[in-house]
């Protein structure tokens, strides 16, 4: 395995670590490992080193970056929105990898605002083939919120569980006002812009109706937002997307893999499924390709 | 900024160098050195900020990651303060290389700070001065503090909290000594941290050095006129600062506090 620097995109504004398997496994896709909220491309607990390497233990490509504006790469000159000016970002990490090392298939792996950037890219860009979401978008259901309500009565005291009670009856009697919930990190659809239900779900349908597949990943921090296992199938009834996406609800993990054992859940069941996304390859992919001497920083 | 992998092939360190702005070259580099784990995430914005204005003022600055950490080559368990110290004298030939300098400050913080001092009695020639920002001076509380912190880690980041976290910590001393919030400390790194001592932290007589730290902090204090009264040529400077080191919180949040920046380059450029 060897791992390269690389400063790239139009205005080589970009910073990527580029891990090259030393027997590459010319079926899988190439990697891209993003950014998790500001955390640069180590990526929370240093997740995305541990994974770029584990894949290349397994012949996959990876290339983890930082977006324009986060970690070491510098903020672009563009006026474009945060979320087009990712996906600009993430398009020229595969021309990159593409120009490369020849790979033109391509599997995004993102957790939280990292999976939303992955999902707007997969739908703007058909290299994509692989789209894993670690508590990305959620889609509460009514047993989300009784689950919800049902763990938190059992975990409070009886004087707050009497306040909150209080208080909401006197919402619904319309005495007050309930206050706006606090953004948080673990809010997994906070400032990120949020497909709607319908958005989602077609979205969905448009990427696995190409062949890419999906994997959801929810971890036990979105209490609020996804808290059981088949949430999905209730949340989008007989959607025929649901039949060809992959989804797993995770109690025993948290939002950003704090205990060593989490991590090795995560990477275990990420390598897994990348290497399930091997396929023929469209071109030949040379094993082993170094990048060019012009290209190593 | 120029990022690059340095040092042998089977122990390759991550850096980035930012090369000094033209015209205002004060031949000085400066060498960054991180604290450890979720403290090294948290001071990566703010060491890249502070790199970058230093290279405006005309000093070059190397940024770094020691064996096992970051983009370094390595493994979270094979964390090592001895490594450590011969990563810093790596990246310090390497800053000297790269800059065409020999005048060196190293700036270091926390855990970083003990690597960086006990390197400066390692090895020689090394640098001129030293920069060091609340750092760890009594390692066994450190590593008390590392233990609570990944509890409150855990209690915040899931969604039903396990009540037998904090009895075992209360309960058991041996319970999460082995990781801190997401990073591993092999028996090696927690056999450091339990006989490490500020009596066994001297700055060599010859290193001129800034200490910068919160003015309540005691075993600070304590230490600064020891090394003050052992005739270290040592300036303290008094900093409150809203960075929380140990910890989860404001993950979606660049922690760059500018007060902590102006004293850094305050007492780097003096």
């Amino acid at each position: 395995m060897t791992e390269s620097p690389i400063l790239f995109g139009p205005e080589r504004n970009l910073l990527g670590i580029l891990t090259s398997p030393t027997k590459a496994n010319a079926q899988a896709p190439a990697c891209l490992l993003l950014n998790v909220g500001v955390t640069h491309r180590v990526g929370p607990r240093r997740l995305n080193v541990k994974l770029a390497r584990q894949l290349a233990d397994i012949g996959v490509y990876s290339l983890r970056l930082d977006l324009s504006g986060i970690g070491d790469s510098a903020a672009a000159h563009s006026r474009a929105s945060f979320r087009d000016q990712s996906i600009q970002d993430l398009k020229s990490a595969m021309d990159l990898v593409e120009k490369e090392i020849g790979i033109r298939r391509f599997a995004v792996l993102g957790i939280c605002s990292g999976a939303s950037n992955g999902y707007w890219l997969a739908q703007a860009d058909t290299r994509v083939v692989g789209l894993l979401m670690f508590d990305g978008f959620t889609f509460p259901t009514f047993k989300t919120q009784m689950l919800h309500d049902w763990v938190r009565l059992r975990t409070l005291h009886w004087k707050t569980v009497v306040a909150k009670v209080r208080d909401r009856v006197r919402g619904l009697l319309g005495m007050s006002r309930s206050a706006p919930t606090p953004a948080s990190i673990f809010n997994a659809n906070s400032d990120q812009a949020i497909p709607s239900r319908e958005e989602f779900a077609r979205a969905m349908e448009s990427l696995t109706g190409r062949g890419a597949a999906v994997y959801l990943i929810y971890s036990g921090s979105l209490l609020v937002h996804h808290n059981y296992r088949g949430q999905l199938k209730d949340a989008f009834r007989n959607a025929p997307f649901l039949k060809h996406i992959r989804d797993d609800y995770w109690p025993e993990v948290d939002h950003i893999a704090t205990p060593l054992s989490a991590q090795q859940k995560l990477m275990a069941a990420t390598s897994t499924w990348v290497a399930s996304l091997a396929a023929p390859p469209q071109l030949p992919v040379p094993e082993g390709k170094q990048l060019r001497r012009s290209e190593i920083v | 900024m120029l990022p690059l992998f340095f040092g042998p092939p089977s122990h390759r360190l991550f850096g980035a160098f930012h090369e000094a702005s033209p015209g205002r070259m004060q031949s000085l580099g400066v060498l960054l050195c991180n604290p450890f784990g979720q403290e090294a995430i948290r001071t990566h914005r703010l060491f890249r900020v502070l790199a970058i204005r230093l290279a405006k003022a005309g000093i070059h600055v190397l940024r770094f990651d020691y064996f096992g950490t970051g983009d370094s080559a390595g493994d979270d368990d094979q964390a090592d303060l001895q490594g450590w110290c011969a990563d810093i004298q790596t990246a310090h030939e390497e800053l000297v290389r790269l800059s065409g300098s020999t005048n060196a400050t190293w700036v270091a913080s926390r855990l970083g700070a003990v690597a960086a001092i006990q390197a400066l009695g390692q090895f020689a020639p090394s640098a001129q001065r030293l920069v060091v920002w609340d750092p760890v001076v009594e390692a066994s509380a450190y590593a008390q503090l590392l233990r609570k912190k990944h509890v409150e880690a855990l209690e915040t980041s899931y969604s039903v909290p396990d009540p037998a976290w904090r009895v075992k910590l209360a309960t058991d001393p041996a319970a999460f000594s082995d990781e801190a919030i997401g990073f591993a400390i092999p028996p090696m790194l927690r056999k450091q941290l339990s006989t490490l001592h500020a009596a066994q932290l001297s700055i060599p007589q010859t290193v001129e050095t800034t200490v910068i730290a919160d003015p309540d902090d005691t075993d600070i204090a304590a230490w600064v006129s020891a090394q003050q009264a052992s005739g270290v040529k040592l300036q303290s400077v008094a900093l409150k600062h809203t960075l929380e080191w140990t910890s989860d919180d404001s993950l979606n949040a660049a922690l760059v506090p500018a007060d902590a920046v102006q004293q850094l380059m305050l007492a780097i450029d003096r």
